[in-house]
């Protein structure tokens, strides 16, 4: 219980740090919302009371006035915090999602691909989505109860006095019927807020089991359907699967809404019968207060008005208590997810230690290390450094050493077969690197692991002199220059994308850009235009090729000493292609440059090759060196796409 | 006028949309009907319980009397309500339904028949990005999900204001005429309220599309790689605040004016009150009143007044749920050309002869003609390569051909019928395409080959086998019935862009239309998955006409003609020796790229025919 609680306390806090004024505003609101009923009793009675007690018209309608002024005063407050509240909410939920996504790019990216992870964002969106998890569900609870809790003091205030005015009834001392209307009124009450308080659970945990598989596939699909490239597929091939489907989210949604509406009319039938039965009494007790001439006539409409509210606001209390109880399911989650990968940061620095206090590699890093007097204060040193402190003072000299990969082995997390295994190379300072083999041979998971998107694998990455472990992701990422295969770029402007948002003076950006062959693109739209109409309604739609290009471009802007190509030219024709090649020295110039490429032609540029098959290094040389052994690997692969190339006639039929 | 053309609207939307009840939860419209009746009765037995209490004190009746006859009120009363509590329950859950159907039904069925040259237009796109809002996001669905629930308060209102009209107009004609003033008042700033809210949603869409747009982006994990290389956060961060904070001052714009509707209602019911006050007080003091009559009637007043602030609020949601209803009706029932073909697939021979016969076309909204007066046959049975720049043409022909497109002017004739002449379905069915980008439907590996649930397993593992990938496929835990795409299922997996390709490759074969296309089929093949890929063509394009898109010319070896598209022309055309000697543009192309592998082609590899598969030139057997 007192867990639930903190997370509660802890969920606040979150919400009010993100958009303070959310709560405060809901809570005024309804606590204003709450009062006003009670202004209209009081109303009647004054006026009631004033016709028997011959008040003065005058006198009685200044009364009345300064009431109903006090009345407009309140909803008008109200209404107004209330329209506030929903406009801040609407800020909050924004804010939300976007801390959401954010949390996640800043933990190890390990957890990015990470199953777990992925289920439990999928979790979280879908109980979002639903009523009593989502925060809007929540923030009317908090709202519905603060104005109940008010709303009840108000009515016990007023109807404890009701019990203190003796009545005669014959045979029956009075106090007999006090306690007795007490006694049923209590029972039969609770006995109502215990049966919606089980409802309202039962409720809770039906949503909150229910088939979250169905409804990450509907969202899958619906993400599919709304995306217009989808519709040639659908039409050429699959009409059948697409019509399949929407029976299957009718199915869902009915399925849904039918335990919903089960659910629901139980809650309201017994509610509204267990209310009735309790009015009932409450009608027969007050109707003899009164017409044994305990209370006065003015005093009946004031009464009853004010039961009437006490049973209303209980119901609610414990309505919005029950639901907030069950909401509770998402507040662990969310809170969950924060916390995940978090840990990971300690967990660095133990393993920087372990590495420094491991062998060979270690000792290498440590003799060039002379400033460094003992493990751990060299991994504290690392850890509590900001990324200027440690790249700006040896980048130099950290590039003039080469990179070393050593004994690196990998797998994924989770999965028992090795994508890499047992590697050892080492890249030299302006060296042309070219990494080839089959698909799956581990090419993409080894430069993955190289600009440190991941660091729990076995073996030596040593980025100059520095081991690779010890230095946090961000640093490493300092050093390369990427185009992956499934490079992604922003719907922003051209500059935007290439510059990454850096002082650059568009004289260089136009420069690199021709170099990668856009001149005609800029010249065409110029460096403002936005990329896709994702964003900007008149943005301009990029072909693969253009987009490669721009990829390209953003890598050579980024400065850093070593690039990294994915299969940068796959979507260009050849004469693209080409002027790529040729102007690769260009590109890279004094720069070091890994390459991946089922082009093989690339290779002839490179000044060595390494050749991977099923995770292992299997050659390394230059191509001339490689094409020697007639039996290895890479001259398979050459010559089973040179084949296709060649002028001779025998291959014309 | 603008207000009655609203009404019209209105109306014709209301009456659009209980047709959907009618038709998917008929019961509906009984419950928002008895809804009715059942409410204004327990408003009435309610208000007179005080009344019956006072006027037994009054005029002195016996307790007995008294109690028994509040019972009886409190018995009708409470059974009223209960009915209606569970009506309204009912309609508040069920009535979705309708809504469910609205959503799914119509609207899929319009997404996925339209023709794609339309579905593509930026016009439809746009609508389809509202749509979807409303859909998938839930938020703002509300006016259509609530719809029961706020006709049947409308009616409510409507119905309780016409019964006890002639009570408040008895109390003092000028009560009633002062409480519709106030009614009007806010009706007419309601209507304001909704123009205002849509103008003012028209206009912050665009902020709000950015923000949605970074979120998006930041959420996707596609994005995370560069994300993190290229230290985007932050920036990212800064660009969300931005345009977090010019979508909120709209927002609170919005909610200004809202907060102005609150102040008017507030004001009418002060107005009311204090009226209505002011004259039963006189009314009470002077004793022309009972005491029991004088709680009666302002009990009363306050339910009339509320009813007439129903009235506005409901007719209020009834605008925004009509303005909503207009642009799922204006989807639904937008005009898509349709087709009056009456041929049928099995009238096309098993390999058609194609002939684009003056073609012109230009994208919609575009006055740049991708073709001009275009000719083009292709042979039955004719091998044919489509080669040249990006940008030259060649998937927007393809697309002309599959009948995604329709030329602007011009014909497109196979075996010398006119392909407006087939049913659209049927004409689809002529066509094997492999597409350049890739689409993965969330299914097994299988409905994604066979496009359909029912798979033919013989087929399907013969064209799994055929595409390469049948090892990979064989390994998996559960084989060709895995599911696909990462997010969808818990066990659902992303396949790398080759098997992607593969799949894709697998997928054309098993449909085995007489017309193959295949555009860039090996862009992320490795050498050894390529050079096989070319091996298996040969085997694939047997008895069929095929036409075959690549960059990679040394795919152009083993078709039988070559065509050079450059801006929708055809620069050159023949075999690949012709156009070499042509020394042409072609010519040049193939130099840029087969420039690298001529020196170091293996000696051995020179004089071996194309056709003989590498298994023989390596021990150990092929992967």
């Amino acid at each position: 219980m007192k867990t639930k609680l903190k997370r509660f306390a802890s969920i606040l806090c979150y919400i009010h740090e993100l958009e303070p004024k959310v709560l405060l505003g809901g809570i005024t609101a309804s606590i204003l919302e709450a009062v006003k009923p009670f202004v209209a009793m009081i109303i009647s009675k004054i006026l009631i009371e004033a016709v028997l007690v011959k008040t003065d018209y005058i006198v009685l309608l200044r009364q009345i006035l300064i009431m109903l002024t006090g009345y407009l005063f309140l909803s008008v407050l109200g209404g107004f915090f209330d329209k506030r509240n929903a406009y801040h909410f609407c800020k909050f939920q924004r804010k939300h999602e976007i801390r959401k996504a954010d949390h996640l790019l800043n933990i190890p990216y390990a957890w990015t691909e990470n199953d777990d992870m992925q289920q439990r964002i999928a979790e979280l969106a879908t109980l979002e989505r639903k009523n009593v998890f989502g925060f809007g569900s929540q923030n009317t609870h908090i709202r519905q109860a603060s104005g109940a809790i008010i709303g009840l003091v108000l009515a016990t205030v007023l109807v404890v006095d009701i019990f203190t005015r003796g009545v005669s009834l014959g045979v029956m001392p009075a106090w007999v019927l006090d306690i007795g209307f007490a006694v049923i009124f209590v029972t039969l009450f609770s006995l109502t807020l215990k049966i919606v308080a089980w409802i309202n659970t039962q409720y809770g945990k039906a949503i909150g089991q229910e088939s979250a598989p169905l409804a990450r596939h509907i969202k899958s699909y619906d993400k599919l359907i709304y995306q217009y490239k989808s519709g040639k597929d659908i039409r050429l091939f699959s009409k059948n699967l697409a019509k399949d489907y929407t029976k299957v989210y009718r199915n869902y949604m009915e399925k849904m809404f039918t335990l919903l509406s089960d659910l629901f009319t139980k809650n309201i039938t017994i509610e509204t019968f267990m209310a009735a039965l309790s009015n009932g009494f409450i009608y027969i007790y007050v109707a003899i207060k009164a017409l044994k001439g305990g209370i006065r006539i003015s005093e009946i409409v004031l009464f009853i008005g004010a039961f009437t509210q006490l049973t209303h606001h209980a119901i609610e209390l414990i309505d919005s208590i029950s639901m907030l109880r069950s909401a509770d399911l998402y507040r662990e989650k969310l809170l969950a997810y924060y916390a995940l990968g978090k840990g990971d940061v300690s967990a660095s620095t133990d393993r920087c230690e372990s590495v420094m206090n491991a062998g060979t590699s270690a000792q290498k890093v440590r003799k060039n290390e002379a400033t460094v007097s003992d493990a751990s204060t060299f991994a504290h040193e690392i850890a509590s450094a900001s990324a200027s402190d440690i790249i700006g003072k040896p980048l130099t000299t950290m590039v003039a050493h080469s990179c070393q990969i050593i004994k690196l082995s990998f797998q994924y997390p989770g999965s028992e077969k090795k994508v890499l295994n047992d590697i050892s190379f080492r890249i030299r300072q302006v060296e042309k690197l070219a990494i080839v083999g089959e698909n799956g041979s581990g090419k993409s998971t080894l430069i993955k692991l190289l600009v440190g998107l991941y660091h729990e694998y076995d073996g030596d990455i040593l980025l100059g002199d520095r081991n690779a472990q010890c230095l946090p992701e961000d640093v490493i990422g300092k050093f390369f220059a990427p185009v992956f295969q499934d490079f992604r770029l922003l719907a922003f402007t051209l500059r935007d994308n290439v510059t990454c948002f850096a002082e650059i003076p568009d004289a260089q950006t136009k420069e690199t850009l021709e170099c990668v062959g856009m001149k005609e693109f800029y010249d065409a739209h110029g460096l403002d235009a936005f990329l896709t109409r994702s964003f900007e309604g008149t943005g301009v739609e990029v072909s693969g090729g253009e987009a490669q290009k721009i990829a390209m471009a953003r890598a050579m802007l980024k400065g850093a000493p070593i690039f990294v190509l994915d299969e940068p030219t796959a979507a260009l024709d050849p004469i693209s292609e080409r002027e790529i090649y040729e102007k690769f020295n260009e590109i890279i110039e004094g720069k070091t440059a890994i390459f991946i490429s089922h082009r093989l032609s690339s290779c002839k540029f490179c000044d060595r090759i390494l050749v991977l098959d099923k995770g292992k290094l299997v050659q390394i040389g230059s191509h001339d060196e490689l094409l020697q052994d007639v039996e290895g690997k890479y001259s398979e692969l050459w010559n089973a796409q040179a084949r296709h190339y060649t002028n001779i006639s025998v291959f014309e039929k | 006028m603008t207000v009655s053309k609203t009404k019209n609207r209105m109306l014709a939307n209301i009456i659009y949309y209980l047709r959907i009840w009618h038709r998917t939860f008929p019961a509906g419209i009984l419950l928002i009907l008895l809804s009715v009746p059942l409410t204004i009765l327990s408003i009435y037995y309610q208000i007179r319980i005080p009344q019956l209490l006072i006027k037994g004190i009054e005029c002195g009746d016996s307790v007995q009397a008294t109690l028994l006859a509040i019972l009886y009120v409190f018995l009708i009363m409470t059974i009223c309500k209960m009915l209606m509590e569970i009506c309204r329950t009912k309609l508040m859950t069920r009535g979705s339904r309708p809504m469910m159907w609205l959503y799914s039904v119509p609207v899929h069925d319009k997404i996925f028949s339209m023709p794609y040259q339309q579905l593509i237009s930026a016009d439809v796109q746009n609508q389809i990005v509202k749509l979807e809002s409303i859909t998938t996001r839930g938020g703002d669905g509300g006016p259509i999900h609530f719809f029961g629930v706020n006709f049947s308060g409308f009616l409510i209102a409507l119905t309780g204001m016409a019964v006890f009209t002639r009570e408040i107009v008895h109390i003092n004609p000028w009560l009633l005429l002062a409480m519709l003033m106030s009614t009007v008042l806010h009706l007419v700033y309601g209507i304001y309220a909704g123009k205002y809210t849509e103008r003012n949603m028209r206009e912050r869409s665009d902020s709000e599309k950015k923000e949605r747009y970074i979120i998006r982006t930041v959420e996707d994990r596609h994005y995370a790689k560069d994300i993190r290389l290229f230290r985007l956060l932050t920036h990212l961060k800064r660009l969300f605040r931005v345009y977090h904070d010019e979508h909120a001052s709209y927002l609170k714009k919005e909610s200004n004016v809202q907060a102005g509707s609150v102040l008017i209602s507030a004001l009418a019911v002060f107005t009311r009150d204090v009226l209505a006050y002011i004259y039963l007080t006189h009314q009470l003091l002077s004793g022309i009143l009972f005491v029991s009559e004088f709680v009666y009637l302002v009990a009363l007043v306050t339910h009339f007044s509320m009813w007439m602030n129903h009235i506005a609020q409901n007719a209020n949601d009834l605008i925004i749920f009509s303005a909503q209803m207009k642009q799922f009706r204006a989807f639904i029932e937008m005009d898509t050309e349709e087709n009056e073909g009456t041929l049928a697939a099995d009238t096309v021979s098993s390999q058609p002869e194609i002939v684009f016969s003056d073609i012109s076309f230009h994208y919609p909204g575009s006055d740049k003609l991708i073709f001009s007066n275009f000719n083009l046959r292709i042979a039955p049975g004719e091998k044919l390569a489509l080669v040249g720049i990006n940008g030259a043409g060649k998937t927007t022909l393809m697309h002309l051909l599959m009948g995604l497109l329709t030329p602007s002017c011009g014909r497109i004739m196979i075996d010398g019928k006119d392909s407006r002449d087939f049913i659209k379905e049927e004409y689809y069915r002529l066509f094997s395409p492999v597409f350049q980008d890739i689409t993965v439907f969330p299914e097994s590996i299988a409905a994604n080959i066979a496009g359909n649930d029912r798979v033919n397993k013989e087929k399907l593992h013969s064209v799994i086998k055929t595409a390469g990938f049948s090892d990979y496929v064989h390994d998996l835990p559960d084989k060709e019935r895995t599911k696909l795409v990462r997010d969808s299922a818990d066990s659902a997996i992303d396949l790398s862009g080759g098997l992607n390709q593969r799949m894709l490759l697998a997928r054309a074969l098993y449909k085995d239309a007489p017309i193959n296309i295949l555009d860039e089929p090996t862009a992320a093949l490795d050498p050894l998955a390529e050079s096989r890929m070319y091996e298996e063509y040969d085997t694939m394009s047997q008895g069929k006409t095929s036409i075959f898109i690549s960059h990679r010319l040394a795919s152009t070896r083993f078709c039988d003609r070559i065509i050079l598209l450059e801006n929708g022309e055809i620069l050159e055309e023949g075999t690949h020796q012709e156009l070499m000697k042509n020394k042409g543009a072609y010519f040049t192309m193939f130099e840029a790229q087969s420039a690298y592998y001529q020196e170091d082609l293996c000696e051995e590899y020179h004089f071996m025919p194309f056709s003989e598969p590498l298994k023989s030139l390596k021990k150990g057997g092929i992967v």
